[in-house]
């Protein structure tokens, strides 16, 4: 009889557990601390879980680290000094991120950046890529290229371009975007500052990618830093400059080597889930990786020293480097 | 009121009202003259391009009563309504249907239902009704030569020897009058008895299916039309599983009750039959009109008709239910056509050409298939270090002012859009030579080049140093990263 009291009693808890309320005095009796314990055990709310199947990250094929959690998927640069930024490494993946460029001009950086990540997330979620552009970035910037994005690593089978007339329809264009889960990532480009662009609309922007879980890449060419709710901020500059050598005279001249990777100096201005941050970085069109270049080397370069050059160049191919004086440097094809 | 245009040298009155008629003016008049004469004439220039697109705009109220309708010169339109005046309960009914709701919106119209083009033409122009069918001979007997649409030449002509009517020349030898006045004059004769086809040519395209319904009292609210084309789209859904088709274009035509016609058009990326997919995009489509589209006193004929259709086979559901898993993304593809324009969602299509601005073609993402966009992967090919072409092309290669160590060498620095930009870094030349059967473009050296803030650009140098030019020009066309 007690036996069955106490099973009862442990099925009501159970219950209130479940239901999320606590049970009431009357209806319990003295039960065992451990029985309690014991049960209460797995229905606690996913806080372990999620950490739990944080600690599960591993790499995936592609070798960038990157984690499914229960919430929403995220991504992973493969860079720890970016994706360690936020409380939980990578960047969420269905939301909002926004990349600036203070001048038009670095729009082949900005471009590249953003190809960079569209052809991370491309890998991992099946669909087309929705690119959106204004006609004053086509008229400034140009079009995409359809050979260089295959080179880059992105299929131009999977662009869809759409070119708006007005602010108001891109913003249309990308809330539809969006919303279709079909899509692999939407990215839209404007050039510099509008105020339909506003915390409103950015706003209206994320709310939609949360719930569908597509990512939204905004780029803004020549632009400055406004309000807006997008998840991260992120400002692109062109790379690392390429090293100065001292000639016979000592003066120092540029170091005409050959141009390599495509790389960038990245800031991750703002950051809602951490912490901002910067990085060097360098693309690997051939696996699709991103690569650190280490600080230390553009620091010691820009302070001048004649060794810096060497590990950048060798970072530039198969090649050896080349010494400088030796007149002009020309690029062949590699014979296979 | 008059209208007076320039002849010649001289300003003329090419068109009174009937006021001015009974003040003493008529049509070619002097200007001065007539002004001299009536004070009080309130007078305005001709402006023809304003004639011209009110005639297209009546033509397009016309298409009320039939889709077959064609300008007929700078003052008339032609109808062919065969086969509709049963709609509008006989051709009696049509015509004063027609004319009252013209005369009711300020026009002076004279129309006239015939068996043919000719006989319908001279009796418009001579004030009769509807000419039974069969006796447009007897109607014409009577009727001046000049109703028979004949150059004023020949009329002068036949004028000369005493032949006036159409009567006098019905049953003359025909080939003294071919062979004195032309073969036009026996033709149009021909023409206007019905001995020879005369077929109009209508001003649009006459839709493959149209369903259509017409109000009592007009609607004005937005939700109501969209209601009446999901009504509409319903009726021509059974049509086209009848004919095992489905449409790839589809037009909404609104006739205002003032005579204004609003055409709104879209197209979609694949056969559709379902009204609620036709309503989806019609809406994107009224809102994209948005202050364009003037609803005024309302609508009071509302037609959907099916433009291109093409034969479209029942997909199969799989076990979730679904056709296909693309379907909402067609959805998008077509909304956001509808919209913006069709010709601004595309897709690259790969093309076979090495000049690299032909390269890709952009084509509308809704009429090309998927299986048709496939970007052979050329990445084995190139070398492995970095890529070899821009990520961003310039629409059109902008010139630069570069100075290079050598002719044929690359740049050591170079100014685009008025700014410096310092060489430090390039590689090159890729020369890219434009096909030799497409005329003469001179020889292009592309250089990528990096600046010194690390900047990547595109740059060429168009035409061979003394071989093709003494100074060779440099174009930037695309950004690297």
């Amino acid at each position: 009889m007690n036996s069955r009291k106490e099973e009862i009693d442990a099925l009501r808890r159970r219950l209130a557990v479940l239901e999320g309320r606590l049970p009431p005095e009357a209806q319990l009796s003295l039960a065992p601390a451990s029985a309690a314990s014991k049960l209460q055990e797995p229905a606690l709310p996913s806080d372990q879980n999620l950490t739990a199947s944080h600690d599960r990250s591993s790499k995936d094929e592609a070798g960038a680290p990157c984690l499914r959690s229960a919430v929403s998927p995220r991504f992973c640069l493969g860079v720890e000094a970016l994706d360690g930024a936020s409380a939980q490494p990578g960047f969420k993946l269905g939301t909002m991120h926004e990349f600036i460029a203070p001048q038009v001009r670095l729009s082949g950086a900005l471009t590249g950046f953003v190809a960079a990540l569209a052809t991370l997330c491309a890998n991992r979620r099946a669909g087309q890529v929705l690119w959106v552009l204004d006609e004053a970035v086509q008229r400034e910037a140009g079009m995409l290229c359809a050979q260089g994005f295959l080179q880059f690593g992105l299929d131009p089978a999977r662009l869809i371009m759409v070119t708006p007339r007005r602010v108001e329809d891109m913003l249309w264009v990308l809330e539809e975007g969006s919303q279709c889960q079909s899509l692999s990532v939407v990215v839209g480009e404007m050039l510099g500052d509008f105020k339909e662009l506003d915390l409103t609309s950015t706003r209206r922007l994320v709310l939609r990618t949360e719930r569908s879980g597509v990512p939204l890449f905004f780029m803004r060419h020549g632009a400055d830093a406004t309000v807006s709710a997008a998840m991260t901020r992120w400002c692109v500059g062109s790379g690392p400059t390429p090293t100065a050598t001292r000639d016979r005279t000592g003066a120092y001249v540029p170091h005409r080597a050959l141009m390599g990777a495509p790389r960038w100096r990245v800031t991750l201005e703002k950051n809602r889930e951490g912490r901002p941050s910067s990085c060097d970085l360098e693309w690997n069109h051939a696996t699709r990786q991103f690569d650190e270049i280490p600080r230390l080397d553009i620091e010691n370069a820009s302070a001048g020293t004649a060794t810096d050059s060497l590990p950048l160049v060798s970072r530039a191919g198969h090649r050896s480097p080349v010494p400088s004086g030796t007149g002009q440097v020309v690029a062949f094809r590699r014979v296979r | 009121m008059a209208v007076y245009a320039k002849l010649g040298n001289r300003l003329e009155l090419v068109c009174v009202n009937g006021v001015a008629r009974r003040a003493g003016v008529s049509c070619g008049d002097g200007l001065s003259d007539a002004c001299a004469r009536v004070p009080a004439l309130r007078t305005q220039e001709d402006v023809p391009a304003a004639n011209a697109s009110l005639l297209a705009a009546l033509a397009d109220w016309c298409d009320r009563y039939t889709p077959l309708v064609a300008l007929s010169g700078e003052d008339g339109l032609l109808l062919d309504i065969t086969g509709c005046s049963h709609l509008f309960e006989g051709e009696q009914a049509l015509l004063e249907d027609c004319v009252s709701r013209l005369t009711s919106q300020g026009f002076t119209v004279r129309a006239c239902v015939a068996d043919t083009v000719g006989a319908a033409w001279a009796g418009a122009r001579s004030c009769q009704g509807v000419i039974a069918p069969g006796q447009q001979r007897e109607m014409l007997a009577e009727l001046p030569l000049s109703l028979l649409r004949l150059e004023s030449r020949v009329v002068a002509g036949l004028t000369k020897v005493g032949l006036k009517c159409v009567g006098d020349i019905l049953d003359r030898p025909r080939a003294p009058l071919a062979s004195r006045f032309g073969p036009q004059l026996v033709r149009r004769l021909d023409q206007a008895l019905g001995m020879e086809g005369e077929p109009i040519s209508p001003r649009l395209h006459t839709p493959a299916l149209v369903a259509e319904r017409r109000f009592f009292e007009p609607v004005s609210r937005l939700e109501d039309v969209e209601a009446v084309i999901l009504g509409l789209g319903v009726h021509l859904k059974k049509q086209l599983e009848d004919r095992g088709e489905g449409g790839r274009a589809f037009e909404v035509v609104l006739f205002r009750v003032d005579g204004v016609v609003s055409r709104l058009i879209v197209g979609t990326s694949g056969p559709v039959r379902e009204p609620d997919f036709m309503l989806r995009l019609f809406k994107e489509k009224l809102k994209a009109a948005g202050d364009d589209l003037d609803v005024g006193f309302g609508f009071d004929l509302i037609r959907l008709g099916v433009l291109e259709a093409q034969s479209c086979t029942a997909g199969q559901l799989d076990l979730s239910g679904s056709t296909s898993d693309d379907a909402d993304l067609t959805l998008l593809v077509d909304r956001l056509g509808a919209r913006l324009g069709l010709a601004r969602v595309s897709r690259f299509l790969p093309q076979d050409s090495h000049v690299p601005e032909q390269r890709a073609a952009l084509v509308p993402a809704a009429t090309v298939r998927e299986e048709a966009v496939f970007w052979p992967d050329e990445t084995l090919l190139w070398d492995t270090s970095a890529p070899e072409r821009p990520l961003r092309l310039l629409p059109q290669a902008e010139l630069v002012e570069a100075i290079a160590m050598v002719p044929e060498g690359p740049p050591l620095r170079f100014r685009w859009r008025r700014a410096l930009y310092e060489v430090a870094r390039s590689e090159g030349p890729e020369r890219i030579a434009p096909p030799w059967w497409e005329g003469t473009a001179p020889t292009r050296d592309y250089f990528r080049v990096e600046d010194t803030h690390g900047r990547r650009f595109w740059l060429f140098r168009e035409g061979l140093f003394e071989r093709e030019t003494p100074v060779p020009r440099w174009f930037l066309q695309g950004f690297f990263s």
